[in-house]
């Protein structure tokens, strides 16, 4: 949708001094069978203090942006995995192989 | 015939004239250095400084102590930088005969010139920094003499910047390693409570998964008649699509 921005907000971790924010394509996710490596092409935030950060990119015609958010503090990084069972291998390795991982 | 010991003083030149630094009514010992401008002169800890190094300031005619490190009882300040705000030299103990190089900035006091430098990531083994003896046209650059397993040996350290832990105001527990510009941002850092060096985590990684929300914000499409209104987009990017 050309012209609006994203608003993204997310739930406060408790042990969280910030947070990562992690930005891809849904076209290459889907294509690539959910490889995050490939897909991800952006760390949109490197730990923001807040829980909320407008994004003003739009997505190519025909694709869409996914996002996934992490909790970080000084011991370190949470994961970018959902907790669900569902959830088919971690993600986690496969945006830190990306060129565009969050540090 | 009994001859007297003899004592140094710290004294200065002036338009002609000759002035012993004194603290207290007690002459301090012998200077070491002088700034650029003539305005501060640095010398030897005694006695009459308490065993301090010290800078004395010409125009206010007063000494001002640097402070000590424990268990040392001598200091010698041997360079001064232009700006009168950073100072190095080195402190010895006369119980143990160990000696230190020193470094003084308003923020960081008579500081170990050694643990500065850890502070700053620099490895130190096998090598010891002593006699730190100043800097050079008022920048932060301090030459001395570095003992290592190749012998003794000169050094200059450039120091543009230094790494504080920094822990924002009103969030003590957010800390973070912050490099700041040196000497002045790192005095206003350590005056605002910062602490030298990285910081240290005590904490353990988080492991709660923040729930992300995203939405549109709606948009205003201008009306024939130039009022606008507001329109929801007909498509919504997923975010959770990815999530599961």
């Amino acid at each position: 949708m050309r012209g609006s921005r994203s608003i993204l907000s997310w739930s406060e971790i408790g042990a969280a001094t910030g947070y990562d924010l992690a930005r891809g394509s849904l076209a290459v996710l889907k294509s690539s069978n959910g490889d995050f490596s490939a897909a991800t092409t952006d760390c949109v935030e490197n730990d923001l203090t807040g829980t909320t950060r407008d994004d003003a990119d739009v997505p190519d015609v025909g694709d869409g942006f996914w996002y996934l958010i992490r909790a970080v503090n000084c011991g370190g990084s949470a994961t970018f995995d959902s907790g669900a069972p569902s959830q088919v291998g971690s993600r986690d390795a496969a945006i830190r192989a990306s060129a565009s991982a969050c540090p | 015939m009994k001859r007297r010991a003899a004592q140094w003083r710290g004294a200065y030149w002036k338009n002609g004239a000759v002035k012993l630094i004194t603290r207290n009514g007690q002459n301090v010992q012998q200077a070491f250095d002088v700034s650029r401008d003539g305005e501060y002169i640095v010398g030897q800890s005694s006695a009459a400084s308490s065993n301090n190094a010290w800078r004395y300031s010409v125009a206010a005619n007063t000494v001002q102590l640097l402070g000590s490190l424990p268990s040392y009882d001598n200091a010698l300040t041997l360079a001064i930088s232009d700006d009168h705000g950073v100072i190095t030299g080195y402190t010895t103990s006369s119980a143990t005969g160990a000696t230190s190089p020193a470094i003084w900035t308003p923020g960081l006091h008579w500081t170990n010139f050694n643990t500065f430098l850890t502070a700053q990531g620099v490895n130190l083994t096998d090598i010891y920094p002593y006699a730190p003896i100043g800097d050079v046209g008022g920048r932060p650059r301090h030459h001395g003499i570095l003992a290592s397993s190749f012998g003794d040996i000169g050094f200059v350290v450039k120091t543009p910047t230094s790494i504080v832990c920094h822990a924002p105001a009103g969030s003590p527990t957010q800390i973070q390693t912050t490099v700041v510009s040196f000497p002045q941002g790192l005095n206003a850092a350590l005056a605002s409570g910062d602490t030298l060096g990285p910081c240290q985590c005590g904490a353990t990684a988080p492991t709660g998964i923040p729930t992300l929300t995203v939405r549109k914000q709606p948009i205003r499409i201008p009306e024939m008649d130039g009022a606008t209104s507001a329109r929801t987009p007909v498509t919504t990017l997923c975010a959770e699509a990815a999530r599961s």
